[in-house]
């Protein structure tokens, strides 16, 4: 049966999940000249991974194909890093250059915004599901 | 958590299904299977179970042990769904008893 709460719960999700995104790409944009790391070498990209999981697999047919959205492990993206020559620089290896994580600015912004709309929409499921069930409570009143 | 509510949602819809069914049960054999008043009281409980919940998210976010904002917006919107479909249901009760009392006999 679909249950108000699941589509809350699957909207819900979403919001999470958008949430953990922007975490990503705040760390991205803020680390886009990181040339140290605990492990060694300059940042690495963090890129979130969704998977989908069904909100009850056996439960009947609507129930069974209606999924939530989590996340599945944050990978880094071994893109290599940008070898820069800049001998003045502390990080600078014994040839001059420096190693930079390959992150575009603008290509994180363009995530941040896709990240935020799909915030947006997911909030939006929300309160159409809050008014259906608001309009429910409303019949015959 | 929100399983949690949904539970407690689930809850009110049984108790809402128990009450029809007894109501049913009264009909055919003239003996009520469980009395109005049990019912009523559990799908209060129902419904006092998501305003906790939803007051538990509240003090979660509001002492930082937790930043899901979306999260609590959403149980307290569930709770206020529960509230209002009990409310709903009571001023229904509440007509068909002043129907009642207000027959001329």
């Amino acid at each position: 049966m679909a249950d108000i709460l699941d589509t809350f719960s699957i909207a819900s999700s979403g919001l999470a999940a958008e949430r953990v995104r922007l975490q990503s790409i705040a760390s991205n944009m803020a680390n886009a000249r990181t040339t140290r790391t605990p492990e060694g070498g300059p940042y690495q990209r963090q890129v979130p991974v969704f998977q989908a999981e069904a909100i009850d697999p056996f439960g009947e047919s609507l129930d069974a194909a209606s999924s939530r959205v989590q996340v599945a492990e944050v990978k880094t993206d071994d893109r290599p890093p940008v070898r820069v020559y800049d001998p003045t620089h502390p990080d600078a290896g014994p040839d001059g250059f420096v190693a930079y994580p390959d992150i575009n600015v603008l290509q994180e912004m363009v995530d941040l915004m896709t990240a935020q709309r799909a915030y947006e929409a997911n909030a939006n499921v929300v309160e159409a599901t809050r008014d259906m069930a608001m309009t429910a409570l409303g019949i015959g009143r | 958590m929100i399983k949690g509510i949904g539970s407690g949602v689930g809850g009110l819809e049984e108790a809402l299904a128990q009450a029809a069914k007894n109501q049913k049960a009264r009909g055919t054999e003239g003996v009520p299977s469980a009395d109005f008043g049990s019912t009523l009281t559990s799908a209060v409980q129902a419904v006092e179970n998501q305003q906790a919940e939803a007051d538990q998210s509240v003090y979660r976010v509001a002492s930082g042990q937790d930043a899901d904002l979306a999260g609590m917006m959403i149980a307290l919107e569930e709770a206020n769904i529960g509230l209002r479909a009990m409310a709903s249901v009571r001023d229904k009760v509440v007509e068909a008893y002043q129907q009642i009392w207000n027959m001329p006999i």
